[in-house]
């Protein structure tokens, strides 16, 4: 599989450029950038909030500098709190190409614009040939589920979970989070964790997710649930959960945290603290955003409902759990795990084919959602302590 | 159908290129054996369910059978290969483990010239990971590796063993004086299990029941009904018979046993060593019934199953009194008041009653296990008590 090797010793699977806004005031200008740009590989990510925000700014450094990320061009209106020189310095040491333009230095939104376009053909005369192979072990591969059913636990989650053991086995880097909906695991998830110590560091951030989904009068197990056939809370988690597979827990990390080395990880996505800046994660791209920022390739999506989101800079593999949904949705879906319902294949088989479907869009080919030019990106406040050193036992 | 499982058998594809001992002077084996070769015979044995065991000493060769096992409804297991000794062996195998297919790992000691080999405390490492991953062993040996074998066994006590082959006698060339001592001190002083399988090879092709018959008897002598394993070792059985003629050579020689020890030797014994879990064949199971791990005590319904409606579960035919819709959950088998349900290969809840074999399990006869009076325990007793009359 050809990739891209990158200073620090990753590879990408994708060479994108990426247009960051820093600001909401910049998005305009930013998106018209892009958009005259009219290439599905220079992608708009960004910023909005005023204010700065040390976890925005450890995330949009971890993004700005994914292996799928050639070069950047950031757009700065000139009076906001982001830390634009630190992020651009940040950039230039990965050895990428990086731009930074300031509308109130530029002469307004045509002329930035007119600037931005420049930038984006310098910067992509600085862009090099895939020149690297990349290897199963080197593949980072993460996982969410949203719009999900009563399916989702019984077909596309278990095959999810399948695939992680197959990239584990074969020591890729797997990422699953959602320790809002684990809650009722904690015993299970400490039993596979790689050590004593880690196990409890786990079970401390199930229960601070507890305790935030609390205060958010979020609640999980609705009588929907049951009516699904649904019996506990930890019979429902147990179906997200079941993503995971069944390999040993690695580690800890939270959002923007890179895995050292091949294994299974939990990314720990409530922030810490008292809750302050509203729901954990405002939407399912929230959480994909943070994934990437951890080092994903690629993300597996799983979904009973429906969803149609892809994202910028890593592919999405939409992994449809209904066969109802399929059937409706097909254009938008990576494969058919309601086969699982409708008696065609087991969650292993269903497994294997995600298996393969991960490899070959490592391999360039585009996923659904890539070809119909989903780029979602979504970037909120949140805030994090750094992990503890139990979180990443060494091996 | 009887149900049987083979114990040991393999499948292999030339074209993959690492399987060293087998060359175009190996005959009749020396071609392709996949899972559609062995399907027709495993249906007139009336054997439901193989273990399919490693043919190349590669990570690749597991690999491959992992996923043939995905593919093929009758392989109930894969016996891998590791590098045992190298560094990472550990890791290795523990990752290994992760896969709910896998079930042991076997070096192909008769091709290893030191026949110190399985002493080297290189191997350490591997074999304590074996046994915390617990996973089995498969000692492909032959007469002259027991008695190191056995220091081996007393090493790791805690190591799950087989003995492949009743580690192959040389039926052929009268060598049963100097096998039989060291496999009788072998079973017993250890907990060691023991296939009765490939025996026919080592008697040559026109060896039959009375040739094996002393063989077999002193196998049984040894290790007793309770821990031999009945395997084929096809394709390499075909290289002095087939599957047929060695299944009614062995059918023949247990055919004087009470049943409960002739089910151990045809397939109790594999599933337990191996931990098989229950998995019905999937050529007899209803399509509806999703089994999910093989641990699993429920079976969850994939598609709507109408009251009334007969249909096969675990091998038997039962009907159900009540519709079931998708997403529900059937008991796999009886499960006690108070014994944990289990889905995903975890525990889901307790039961709060005496479940019978195919009834529905819901809000009715389970309860979480959660952590009482946590805060979320309030949210999930207000929906347990609104829907549990309906159920």
């Amino acid at each position: 599989m050809k990739a891209w090797l990158r200073h620090d010793g990753r590879k990408g699977i994708r060479n994108v450029i990426i247009v960051a806004y820093l600001v909401e005031c910049a998005h305009h200008v930013a998106r018209a950038i892009v958009t005259k740009a009219d290439s599905p590989d220079v992608q708009l990510i960004g910023f909005p909030g005023c204010y700065p925000n040390d976890y925005a700014m450890k995330i949009m450094q971890a993004v700005c500098t994914h292996p799928n990320v050639g070069g950047v061009l950031l757009l700065s209106l000139g009076c906001e709190g982001f830390n634009r020189e630190g992020l651009a310095n940040a950039i230039s040491a990965s050895d990428r190409p990086v731009k930074t333009l300031v509308i109130q230095q530029s002469g307004g939104t045509l002329s930035t614009i007119e600037k931005g376009i420049q930038a984006l053909a310098e910067i992509k005369n600085a862009l090099t040939p895939p020149q690297a192979q990349i290897a199963v072990n080197e593949l980072v591969v993460g996982t969410i589920c949203g719009g999900s059913d009563g399916t989702s636990g019984i077909s596309a989650n278990p095959a999810v979970g399948h695939c992680f053991d197959r990239l584990v086995q074969n020591n890729a880097t797997c990422i699953f989070e959602e320790t809002g909906e684990l809650i009722g695991c904690e015993q299970i998830m400490m039993e596979r964790a790689a050590t004593p110590a880690l196990a409890q560091e786990i079970e401390a951030s199930l229960n601070k997710a507890a305790e935030y989904y609390h205060i958010m009068g979020y609640g999980s197990f609705a009588p929907g649930n049951a009516e699904g056939g649904l019996t506990t809370q930890e019979e429902k988690s147990m179906g997200a959960y079941s993503k995971s597979g069944n390999s040993k827990i690695a580690g800890l990390i939270k959002p923007g945290d890179i895995p050292p080395a091949g294994g299974l990880y939990l990314l720990d996505v409530v922030p810490d603290g008292e809750p302050r800046f509203g729901f954990p994660n405002i939407s399912d791209n929230a959480e994909i955003v943070e994934l990437i920022a951890c080092g994903a390739h690629t993300i597996l999506f799983t979904t009973g409902r429906g969803s149609v989101v892809g994202s910028a800079i890593s592919p999405v593999i939409k992994i449809c759990a209904n066969p109802e949904t399929y059937r409706n949705l097909s254009e938008d879906m990576d494969v058919n795990a309601g086969r699982v319902l409708d008696g065609e294949a087991t969650p292993k088989e269903v497994g294997q084919e995600i298996y393969q479907q991960v490899l070959a869009v490592a391999d360039g080919a585009q996923s659904r959602s890539e070809a119909l030019g989903h780029q979602e990106f979504i970037l909120t406040y949140k805030q994090f302590e750094p992990i503890g050193p139990s979180c990443l036992p060494v091996r | 159908m009887a149900g049987y499982i083979d114990s040991h058998q393999h499948f292999w594809q030339l074209a993959r290129g690492d399987y060293g001992w087998l060359t175009e002077e190996s005959g009749s084996i020396y071609r392709d054996f996949q899972p559609g070769d062995l399907q027709p015979l495993l249906a007139e044995a009336g054997v439901a369910r193989t273990v399919v065991v490693q043919a190349a000493p590669t990570a690749a060769e597991t690999e491959y059978l992992l996923e043939l096992a995905a593919q093929t409804s009758f392989v109930a297991g894969v016996v891998g290969w590791v590098d045992m000794e190298a560094p990472g062996a550990a890791d290795a195998i523990a990752r290994l483990a992760g896969d709910p297919w896998l079930k042991g790992i076997r070096p192909m000691i008769q091709d290893i010239e030191d026949f110190e080999w399985m002493l080297k405390p290189e191997l350490d490492n591997a074999f304590r990971s074996l046994v915390e991953n617990h996973l089995c062993f498969d000692a492909l040996v032959k007469p002259p590796h027991l008695s190191n074998l056995l220091t081996l066994l007393k090493r790791y006590p805690d190591l799950k063993v087989v003995i492949d082959h009743g580690a192959k006698p040389d039926i052929a060339r009268s060598g049963f004086a100097a096998w039989a001592q060291p496999i009788a001190v072998l079973a017993g002083e250890t907990g060691a299990y023991c296939k009765l399988s490939g025996l026919l090879t080592e008697a040559g092709p026109n060896a039959g029941y009375d040739e094996l018959a002393p063989f077999m008897s002193h196998l049984l002598d040894c290790f007793g009904a309770e821990r031999l394993l009945w395997g084929s070792d096809w394709p390499v059985l075909n290289l002095a018979g087939n599957y047929q003629q060695w299944q009614g050579i062995t059918q023949q020689f247990i055919s004087s046993l009470c049943s409960e020890a002739q089910s151990d030797i045809m397939g109790g014994n594999c599933t337990r060593f191996y931990n098989l879990g229950k998995q019905a064949a999937s050529t007899d199971a209803d399509k509806r019934l999703l089994l999910l791990h093989p641990e699993d005590n429920i079976f969850v319904c994939c598609g709507r199953i109408a009251s009334g409606e007969q249909i096969i579960m675990e091998q038997q035919a039962i009907t159900l009194s009540k519709d079931m819709e998708v997403g529900h959950k059937l008991a796999r088998r009886a499960i006690a008041r108070g014994e944990k349900i289990i889905k995903y290969g975890a525990p889901i809840g307790s039961a709060k009653a005496d479940i019978p074999f195919a009834s529905h399990v819901h809000l009715h006869n389970i309860k979480s296990d959660y952590i009482p009076g946590h805060i979320r325990t309030g949210i999930v007793d207000n929906s347990a008590n609104s829907s549990g009359e309906q159920s």
